[in-house]
């Protein structure tokens, strides 16, 4: 995950941003809030749509940035 | 000169009242271990027990409980008249005195107030020795520790660190990054809680593509976030404040 990734997350807060994780894991989230200034940095969001099973539509989750490969915007 | 009349009025001259000898040439007066320089009303020397073969203590007359013998040139830390010097050495309260042997231990020759640290820790000691054996003639020795869980008084933790109140008040108004401070994780959780509402919506924590423990949770209308963290020595909690972009860590 680069600085460019984490600024992405902080400047779509709010917004829908498709995140690949190092598990495999290709998932559209709408951004909630970005926590980068502990030690553990995480994200919470909610989820859209995801390539994975096991996890439910719409709920929240967290996801911490070492397992976040790259973050992209799904809006111009 | 005032130290040149000294040095040489005959009524000076005289031993003084400890019993000292004083040299005519210098005017200053032997003490075994010092010279004491009678013009200067103050020892030549500094008061070193290293001075004395195989002790472990530099300045073993020093101590901080009285700030006077701290002055190592000082004679009897500067209260002669109900204290007088034996050796050269500070360690004299009217007719009792205690003073070092070769070896470096304390020898205590009488009752006097101001003995060296070590010897008051020696004094501890064996009172701490005695009364454990006494327990455990009593109760033979002592065969296992029990560990005692005592009943938890938020309202007592709060009063030890920001209530859940101002915490809760400070989370309103929070802008940016801020902190405050609070007695135990028990108080924080409590605020978080509070914070998030009733009915409040757990946010599993994803790590390693699995849903584990739990990393938050937000209120319904999902302004509101409190941020744990699974670790139990984490110590703090972030309460998010959606509308006003505020985080508040709550640290204890």
């Amino acid at each position: 995950m680069t600085e460019a990734d984490i600024q992405c997350l902080k400047e779509n807060v709010d917004k829908a941003v498709a995140i690949e994780t190092t598990y495999g894991e290709c998932l559209i989230a709408k951004i909630i809030f970005v926590f980068d200034q502990e030690d553990q940095p995480d994200v919470f969001y909610d989820l859209v749509s995801t390539n994975k099973p096991g996890f439910k539509q719409g709920a929240s989750y967290a996801l911490r940035f070492e397992d976040i490969v790259s973050v992209k915007p799904t809006e111009a | 000169m005032f130290s040149t009349a000294c040095s040489t009025n005959p009524c000076f001259l005289r031993p003084r009242s400890p019993g000292k000898e004083r040299d005519q040439e210098s005017g200053n007066d032997y003490f075994g271990a010092r010279y004491y320089g009678s013009n200067g009303g103050r020892f030549l020397t500094p008061d070193f027990g290293g001075m004395i073969e195989g002790s472990p203590d530099p300045v073993p007359w020093a101590t901080f409980r009285n700030p006077q013998t701290l002055n190592l040139y000082s004679y009897v830390t500067n209260n002669p008249l109900t204290r007088r010097d034996e050796d050269g050495h500070v360690q004299v309260c009217g007719n009792q005195y205690a003073t070092m042997n070769g070896d470096g231990a304390t020898v205590v020759h009488a009752n006097c107030t101001e003995q060296p640290d070590s010897f008051f820790q020696t004094m501890v000691t064996a009172a701490s020795n005695w009364h454990q054996n006494q327990l455990n003639q009593m109760n033979g020795p002592p065969q296992m520790q029990m560990d005692i869980v005592y009943p938890v008084d938020l309202g007592a933790l709060e009063s030890l660190g920001e209530s859940i109140e101002n915490i809760l008040a400070k989370a309103e108004s929070t802008v940016g990054n801020q902190s405050v401070r609070v007695a135990n994780r028990q108080v924080a959780e409590q605020a978080a809680k509070e914070w998030v509402g009733e009915d409040a919506e757990a946010i599993p924590d994803t790590h390693g593509g699995k849903s584990g423990g739990q990393a938050g949770m937000k209120s319904a209308g999902g302004t509101k976030i409190a941020r744990t963290t699974s670790a139990a020595t984490k110590g703090y909690i972030n309460l998010v404040n959606k509308a006003t972009g505020g985080n508040l860590h709550v640290r204890w």
